[in-house]
């Protein structure tokens, strides 16, 4: 089993600018298989200047039981629509880790049945405080969902191969941080030289619930 | 040279005991291990399958249901004018698709054997039964008319016996196969479970005289008997019902033959029921019995009837 | 062999002449629907056996009630909201039971899918839901004639074989 410090650093030739790299991170699961959904975050190793995110509008439908899509990684600032595609009422409500599972909830909202061939009952979100937003539905309670807000301009989720690519990455020292639903503690971060083309191999402690269904793209007709 | 044969029939204090320890279980809290719903087992013919009393069903036997592995055990008495039968056996189901049965019979012969020169003649059989459900759900499938349905085969042999010079005689030997398929359905809104099996056989008396005859020009061939049960369930632990059970007639033949007129004749088996499965650990039935008439060359010509009592235990 | 096949006429058609008068004195057979995607036409009577909307409400309360006690199912529902389940149930077997309800949630199938569902989970249920009619005196026809609308439900709701 390899110490969680350990890294694989591969240098590659690349033809970027020297400003801006492009940053492979894969993550791997406790067994060292890929791990899916996994929030990759960069940050400044230390004190550097940092540009803003632009802020997104990013969808998040309620369909067939699931949050769709069930993570999502948006950075700070943007606003979040929650659409319901399904023709039966939902009641979504989340906040902060921490005060969830106090039972307190950051927001909460009854999105009523999609009725055909009218547009999906929606309410909407601002995020402004970095950090994961657990979501879950009052009315369907094995419904779970999770909206990773980033203090950073570079920020992912692993594809279903367990990677994620950053691109126009400053060169130099970087603090990677990957973060996942199923994880029990914080893993430490983890300091990258990013150069030209990097890429890192981050192992977690992470044993992720097995998904019963494989999600869909968000469909808009239903 | 005749051996004194020791009766190794199932004493009738046995037999309250063993009662007595089905309605303690039936009193017991019923936490079964495994799923079936109570009564969709089945319970145990008197050849070692799951069915009713004296039809194998499609359903696969014991309380396991999908997934799952189960087993049965059972012991039975029928009482008829003339003689008595004591049968017990073991059934193993396998994730409700395969049952595996091995079952023992011991046939007392009473005053048949008697005026056969073989007093306190036991006819002692072992059954060895398999069964593959192919397809259907009997329970569950309310939509439709499609019963479940299964086939399956018993291995039988007959230990030898005082009796082996008369079989070979009448060409009957001492070991055959049966094969059948069953198609069983429960009309769940109408509370009515209905079996139809067709078993390809040449089982005198179910095996208990041998299989097949060639004396006189008998039949040897492999016949299809139709069997029939009806059950109607009164309460989630009871059911009422009938069944019957179509016979070879090969020994007439071959009785005739020998001299004895139409004195090895067979008819159909048939018996009213009643079921009762206090919890899914236990259950028991009680069935009046027609076996028709079973050597009335010596009995008579007096049917078969009597009294049937079956205990089933499933874990 | 005579009598046999006497007999075996004689059950069938009773039990035909059962079936069709079930049937002719019924509402014709439903569509599939979210409610049911295999339509059993119901009983004559069933909506008002079980006394309409408002006994179904109740029988589903404490159904879903006893659900979440059962040592066999309580894993399954500890996070279902009971009033939405239990709301949820009523409007779906009113609906199948021939009562003026339209149900609205998902198909058994999308309602199961995030969840493993063995067949032994499947018989628990129903199990559980047969205890709760026998404590509302549910008669055991009537309730042989709900679990008839029910029953099918098994092939897209068990999703592990």
């Amino acid at each position: 089993m390899r110490s969680p410090t350990l890294l694989a650093l591969c240098l590659m030739a690349g033809f970027q600018t020297a400003q801006a790299a492009s940053v492979q991170v894969t993550v791997l699961a406790r067994d060292g298989q890929p791990l899916p959904d996994a929030v990759v975050v960069l940050e400044p190793a230390a004190g550097q200047a940092m540009p803003a995110a632009t802020p997104v509008n990013h969808i998040i439908t309620q369909e067939k039981m699931q949050f769709n899509p069930a993570v999502s990684v948006v950075p700070v600032g943007s606003r979040v629509k929650f659409a319901n595609m399904d023709r039966w009422d939902h009641h979504v409500r989340g906040g902060p880790a921490g005060l969830v599972a106090t039972g307190t909830y950051g927001f909460e909202f009854r999105l009523a049945g999609r009725e055909a061939g009218k547009t999906p009952p929606s309410s909407e979100l601002a995020l402004d405080k970095a950090g994961p937003i657990q979501l879950g539905c009052h009315l369907h309670g094995s419904m779970r969902g999770v909206v990773y807000v980033s203090p950073t301009p570079w920020a992912a989720k692993t594809s279903d191969t367990g990677v994620a690519t950053l691109a126009e990455v400053p060169e130099g020292a970087m603090r990677v941080r990957v973060w996942h639903p199923d994880q029990l503690l914080d893993p430490a971060a983890i300091t990258v030289q990013v150069q030209a083309v990097t890429a890192v191999n981050v192992p977690t402690q992470v044993q992720p619930r097995k998904a019963r269904r494989v999600q869909t793209a968000p469909s808009d007709t239903y | 040279m005749k051996h004194p044969h020791a009766s190794r029939s199932l004493p009738k204090s046995g037999l309250l005991a063993l009662t007595a320890a089905g309605a303690l279980l039936a009193a017991a809290p019923a936490h079964a291990d495994t799923g079936k719903l109570l009564l969709t087992g089945g319970v145990s013919t008197i050849d070692g399958a799951a069915g009713g009393g004296l039809s194998p069903w499609a359903v696969i036997g014991s309380q396991a249901t999908g997934g799952e592995t189960g087993v049965s055990a059972y012991v039975s008495r029928a009482e008829t004018r003339d003689y008595g039968l004591n049968a017990y056996g073991v059934a193993i189901g396998l994730n409700d698709r395969v049952e595996l049965s091995v079952g023992h019979q011991d046939f007392d012969t009473g005053i048949t054997g008697t005026l056969l020169g073989l007093p306190g003649l036991h006819l002692k059989q072992n059954i060895l039964g398999a069964k593959v459900r192919i397809v259907g759900d009997a329970i569950l499938d309310s939509d439709t008319l499609m019963p479940q349905i299964a086939v399956g085969v018993q291995h039988k042999r007959l230990d030898s016996s005082g009796l082996d010079g008369t079989l070979a005689a009448l060409g009957a030997k001492r070991s055959g196969t049966d094969f059948y398929v069953s198609a069983t359905k429960l009309f769940l809104a109408q509370g009515i479970l209905i079996n139809g099996t067709l078993r390809a056989t040449k089982a005198n008396q179910g095996g208990l005289l041998g299989h097949g005859a060639t004396l006189g020009g008998a039949d040897n061939g492999y016949e299809l008997m139709p069997e029939l049960s009806v059950a109607y369930l009164l309460s989630k632990q009871v059911a009422v019902g009938f069944e019957v059970r179509a016979m070879p007639d090969k020994l007439k033949k071959a009785g005739a033959a020998a001299g004895l007129g139409d004195g090895l004749r067979a008819g159909a088996w048939k018996d009213v029921f009643i079921a009762w499965a206090p919890s899914k650990n236990v259950s028991l039935t009680l069935a009046y019995v027609d076996l028709g008439t079973v050597v009335p060359a010596t009995t008579k010509n007096k049917k078969q009837t009597g009294a049937y009592l079956s205990a089933q235990f499933a874990f | 062999m005579k009598h046999l096949i006497a007999l075996t006429a004689l059950s069938f058609l009773s039990l035909g002449s059962g079936l069709a008068s079930a049937q002719s004195m019924d509402k014709p057979m439903p569509a599939a629907s979210p409610a049911s995607a295999y339509p059993v036409a119901p009983a004559a009577g069933l909506f008002d056996a079980f006394g309409g909307q408002t006994g179904i409400r109740a029988l589903m309360n404490d159904f879903v009630g006893r659900l979440k006690a059962d040592p066999r199912l309580a894993e399954a529902f500890k996070e279902a909201n009971s009033a939405n389940l239990a709301s949820q149930l009523s409007d779906q077997v009113c609906q199948l039971s021939g009562g003026p309800c339209i149900y609205k949630g998902p198909t058994m199938k999308d309602a199961h899918a995030n969840m493993d569902v063995t067949r032994t989970d499947f018989n628990a249920l129903v199990e559980v839901l047969q205890l709760s009619m026998d404590a509302r005196g549910i008669p055991f026809t009537r309730q042989n004639q709900l679990l008839a609308l029910l029953a099918p439900m098994h092939r897209d709701v068990v999703n592990v074989r």
